[in-house]
């Protein structure tokens, strides 16, 4: 007999499933080993891409469900200045049922003078077509607005001019009385960013204010409802709107339908969303980094359990058959968590934040971004697991018989790398493909790659550090730094897991810092008070008077004022435009149009030359500079607006850098005098105080000129910069807790680190101990150790997130960079805070642990 | 307290009465069930028994890394029923020093370092000094820079028999120092370990499973059931006291 006789025929099958599935079962049921944090990791990462993807669907989904709602109709034909004639209103009228509306802004006053500015829509019997309005208050008020005089008021009016049910108001040259409290209005989404309280009127109320004047700046809304099954179907909007474009082609309507009501907000939430989309990568990443520790320390521990089982005649195959499977089992638990947090993230936030959301998002689950998350989740787990894994493919057997103090590491076969590498490339393809805008997409996920590797270096320099002051007395400090220097050190794991979290917490409280103060210094600075809209021409005179017997030291600055849209860009209809995402936003919607003989203050001219003071010539425009190149626009482009029911077509005659922070009067187009002087318009003035006027002064200013001119609509610009402020804190709070997000995960890293290293750190402490160190000796060594890692990460965030702060307030946001020492103390602080709390922890654990079990002989 | 007990105590060792009972999940487990040892000042004494009959057990109590459950233990004069574990520790780094079978060095330290360390706990200026001169006399001067992981069994056993000695400990504690190593290597770590206890009067206790390696020691004290018999001098033994009286 020989010894091939002996040796039985190996299956023909290479993974030999079932074997390894019950092999992996019955390891698993001794425990996942410290594989929790591997599920959680995962689960978390998984939750951060689901959830915000989830949410950008909803909302999506939301304005495509409700977009009837949100139209207020299945189309709407909107422009300013003009309300439609009988022409176009038969027009309309012949699409279907129609609603007409009105929306302007306008000063509330109450005897005694304090006045309010609110914002006014004035709507017909047909309104609303779809949805109801609620009035809250009180209950059984009806469609009360639709009494002449009769107005319904959000309550913020109440409480600001300190009045209630049943108070007159004066709005205009009307006295009008408040019937009820306006709640929820089906179309608010589609209305523009509110300075004031809304309030609710019909047309004939609007009428009797005497607000509607030529040139004066309202918004004329028609609504229509097409008839029958027209209504659900997705063409019949367009062939409305191609019907009465063909009909007025310069009728100036701006057409949105239900198909996509409000295309301006769901492209800006779709910036934003992918912004934060890749903050959630960021964590997946990071999640991935905790998954590829958690199961590193796990393979490490199972080493000789592997060459046990390769003794026993176990291949290769199946050792990776079993522990993948193990791999798999729990990353599918961790996704699964995952992705039903994130399912359950717009119904949780439905709940918690529903009377505050501006429309009712979508709680259903939307399985693409489930299944990207899930894929995404699969990508980061493989990419992270197949290098252990390979190297617990090759194991020898003859591990067990060397000692146990060698510690050296197999090598992953070089199928295992090229599959991580793989996954790798597969994850970054995933992150673009998912994105829309691409370039931006790759750059930022590159440099997320970078950055962990810009970590990794850090904790690689922080340990080289600590070998060259290893030798440092006391003796706590020697013992710190050789922890910190060896092999098994956590300064890398410390670097990558709270690196990240916390430059980007640096990062947005420093540009958030600089932005504040940014607003401030404006408004510090030579900031107009208040901006005056609706003022006649001929009335201009009297209102400079009676403000200048008030305030002789007031100083006010006028122009015209009309509004318009772009409606094509040489000869290109704006639709078709190509434009830049940064100025998309000039094609979107009508815009402020004046017209001058001189360079308007605060503008400087870049490239062209002004027209001359007696310029009749063609019609030529001066453009904004930054706004013209993101349209690709050049000197001698033509642009045509429409104006008042007219187009008109003028040529590029040059570019402007205009100072906008300065919140002077200043426009994107300012056209030759010839162009509109004669069209109705009304004037815009701008009031600036001297420094030291207080309040009340101020208000009796205000109010005088109100009086004179009830006409006319005060905007208070402390109000629209504390409403900028405002938005700007919502959204920087929603990054901010997407940064949290991030740190979170990385604190579980840590933890899962300093998890793996606690069986060395206790059998290090009983030889401490053995060896002659009292107990306060060894707690100072494992704090010193936790403390100076902890510092030297928050000067590495701090410097890096202030380097990204100032190199995105310089370029990305254009303002001054503030640098806050308050930022950096809190940044030091919470990096303190985080590692000692784990380090204490793990130092409590360390001191608990008994010497017998770890020095007994064998 | 003083930390440093010379050799000014005529009993090196003594236990009276000692039990050691551990908890389990099947009840408590009683390791050593009333044992009496008395260890004179130089004496080595090898402690021999089966597998489980409480020998390491036995040295934790005696290097105050187990707490007795009962009975009196003083070594080198000092009651540690009146002791903490910060005087045990301190106790330690300046009278005892042990070897164990598994070295149980510091991975994450170089040799130099692994044998500086109970001086460092001493606060000692010239650690590193005494740490060099220890490691030379182990004939391992030129490995000082080497982590455990870089250096044999037999050399990581001798670096672990230096950083015992280097404080000058009156009482040495060995714990099956030459189980992981080959024959010869153990016998030249064994004559190491011998002929610097010699040099220093230290008391030795040494566990073994090795008869002729227990031979070579005073009196040779046989554990059995928790127990410890009083023990049979060996040649060895008396030709020590011949020669000390």
């Amino acid at each position: 007999m020989t010894a091939a006789d002996l040796i039985s025929p190996l299956p023909a099958i290479g993974l030999r499933l079932p074997l390894a599935l019950a092999i992996a079962l019955r390891e698993l049921r001794a425990g996942a080993g410290g594989l929790t944090i591997f599920v959680l990791c995962i689960a978390l990462g998984v939750t951060a891409v689901a959830a915000i993807s989830s949410l950008g669907a909803s909302f999506d989904a939301a304005l495509a469900r409700q977009g009837r709602l949100l139209v207020g109709g299945d189309i709407s034909f909107e422009r300013v200045h003009r309300r439609a004639c009988a022409e176009e209103r038969a027009a309309l009228d012949s699409e279907g049922l129609v609603s007409e509306s009105a929306s302007l802004r306008a000063m509330a006053r109450i005897a005694g003078g304090k006045s309010a500015l609110v914002e006014v829509k004035a709507i017909d019997n047909a309104y609303p077509l779809y949805g109801a309005v609620v009035i809250t208050e009180p209950k059984d008020a009806g469609a009360i607005w639709r009494k002449p005089g009769v107005i319904v008021v959000e309550r913020s009016l109440l409480e600001r001019l300190n009045v209630k049910i049943g108070s007159t108001l004066s709005i205009g040259e009307a006295t009008v009385t408040i019937g009820g409290i306006l709640g929820i209005q089906p179309d608010r989404l589609a209305d523009r960013l509110a300075y004031g309280p809304r309030v609710l009127m019909s047309l004939e109320t609007l009428d009797r204010t005497g607000l509607i004047q030529p040139g004066s700046l309202i918004r004329w809304i028609y609504r229509a409802k097409l008839p029958g099954l027209l209504g659900n179907d997705k063409t019949a909007p367009n062939t409305a709107r191609f019907g009465i474009e063909a009909k007025f082609p310069e009728s100036g309507f701006a057409i949105t339908d239900w198909t996509d009501p409000a295309p301006s907000i769901r492209r800006e939430v779709q910036r934003f969303t992918q912004f934060v989309s890749l903050v959630g990568l960021a964590a997946l990443l990071l999640g991935g980094i905790g998954v590829g520790n958690a199961i590193g320390s796990y393979m490490a521990k199972k080493r000789e359990v592997i060459a046990t089982f390769k003794c026993l005649g176990a291949s290769g195959r199946l050792v990776l058959a079993v522990y993948l499977i193990q791999a798999l089992m729990l990353a599918g638990l961790g996704i699964v968590l995952g992705i039903v947090i994130g399912a359950l993230t717009p119904a949780l936030l439905s709940t918690i934040y529903g009377d505050a959301l501006p429309i009712a998002l979508a709680v259903e689950p939307h399985p693409a971004s489930l299944f990207t998350a899930a894929g995404a989740g699969l990508l980061t787990m493989l990419l992270f697991v197949l290098l252990p894994l390979g190297r617990a493919s090759v194991v020898p057997p003859a591990v067990l018989m060397r000692s146990h103090l060698t510690d050296e590491q197999e090598r992953p076969p070089l199928a295992f790398i090229a599959t991580a590498a793989a996954s790798g490339l597969a994850l970054f393809a995933l992150a673009i493909a998912a994105s829309e805008e691409r370039v931006i997409t790759a750059s930022i996920s590159a440099g997320i790659v970078a950055e962990f590797l810009l970590l990794l270096g850090f904790g690689w320099v922080l340990q080289l550090l600590a070998a060259r002051f290893r030798r440092s007395k006391p003796a706590a400090w020697a013992l710190a730094l050789a922890s910190i220097a060896g092999p098994g050190s956590i300064a890398r794991q410390i670097a990558v897991s709270l690196g990240l979290g916390l430059g980007f917490l640096v990062a947005i409280a420093l540009i958030d810092r600089s932005l504040m103060e940014e607003f401030k210094e404006n408004l510090q600075a030579d900031a107009p008070a208040y901006y005056f809209l609706d003022i006649d021409a001929k009335d201009l005179g009297a209102f400079r008077d009676t403000a200048e017997a008030v305030e002789p030291d007031a100083k006010l600055a006028d122009a015209p004022m009309l509004r318009g849209r772009i409606v094509a860009v040489n000869g290109v209809p704006a639709e078709k435009v190509e434009a830049a995402p940064d100025s998309r936003w000039v094609l979107a919607s009508d815009r402020g149009l004046t017209y001058a003989d001189k360079v308007p203050e605060g503008s400087t001219i870049v490239q062209g030359s002004w027209w001359a003071l007696d310029y009749n010539g063609p019609p030529l425009v001066s453009f904004d500079a930054e706004a013209g190149s993101g349209l690709g626009l050049k000197l001698g482009d033509t642009i045509m607006v429409n104006v008042l029911g007219r187009n008109v077509e003028a040529h590029i005659a040059n570019f402007r850098k205009i100072d906008w922070e300065s919140l002077a009067i200043n426009f994107v187009m300012v056209f030759s005098p010839n162009t509109l002087v004669n069209a109705p318009h009304r004037v815009l003035v701008t009031l600036e105080n001297p420094k030291e006027t207080d309040s009340a002064r101020e208000a009796k200013l205000v109010q005088a000129l109100a009086d004179r001119f009830p006409l006319v609509t005060a905007i208070k610009v402390g109000d629209i910069v504390e409403a900028a402020k405002d938005l700007l804190q919502k959204v920087m709070t929603a990054i901010r807790m997407t940064a949290a997000v991030t740190l979170l995960i990385g604190v579980l890293v840590l933890v899962g680190a300093v998890a793996a290293t606690q069986q060395r750190r206790k059998y290090q402490a009983v030889l401490y101990k053995t060896l002659g160190a009292t107990r306060g000796r060894i707690v100072r060594a494992e704090l010193l150790e936790f403390g100076l890692l902890g510092l030297a990460i928050a000067a590495f965030a701090l410097a890096a997130g202030t380097i990204t702060a100032w190199a995105l307030c310089k370029w990305a946001f254009e303002v001054k960079f503030v640098f806050s020492g308050l930022a950096a103390a809190e940044t030091v602080l919470l990096a303190l805070a985080l590692v000692l709390g784990v380090g204490a922890i793990a130092t409590w654990r360390v001191l608990s642990a008994k010497a017998a079990p770890y020095l007994r002989g064998e | 307290m003083d930390q440093t007990l010379k050799q000014s105590s005529a009993s090196a060792i003594r236990l009276e009465g000692v039990h050691v009972t551990l908890p389990s999940r099947a009840g408590p487990v009683a390791i050593l069930r009333g044992l009496d040892m008395n260890v004179a000042a130089g004496e080595s004494i090898a402690v021999v028994g089966r597998s489980g009959s409480g020998k390491s057990t036995l040295l934790m109590v005696i290097a105050g890394l187990e707490r007795a459950t009962e009975g009196c233990v003083s070594v080198l004069g000092a009651d540690f029923w009146t002791l903490n574990e910060d005087d045990l520790a301190r106790l330690r780094a300046a009278n005892i020093g042990i070897v164990f079978q598994s070295f149980h060095l510091v991975p994450t330290m170089t040799a130099i370092e692994n044998v500086a360390l109970p001086l460092e706990f001493l606060d000692r200026d010239d650690a590193f000094e005494a740490a060099r001169a220890a490691l030379a006399e182990v004939g391992l001067g030129h490995r000082e820079t080497h982590f455990p992981g870089q250096l044999s069994g037999g050399e990581q056993q001798r670096v672990a028999m230096a950083r015992a000695l280097a404080p000058k400990p009156s009482l040495i504690l060995a714990d099956e120092p030459t189980g992981n190593l080959d024959e010869t290597t153990g016998a030249d770590v064994m004559d190491l370990l011998f002929s610097l206890k010699e040099r220093t009067g230290a008391t030795l206790l040494l566990i073994t499973h090795d008869r002729t390696l227990a031979k070579r020691c005073d009196r040779i004290v046989s554990l059995a059931d928790g127990r410890a018999t009083s023990g049979r001098v060996t040649s060895a033994g008396t030709k020590r006291r011949a020669a000390a009286s």
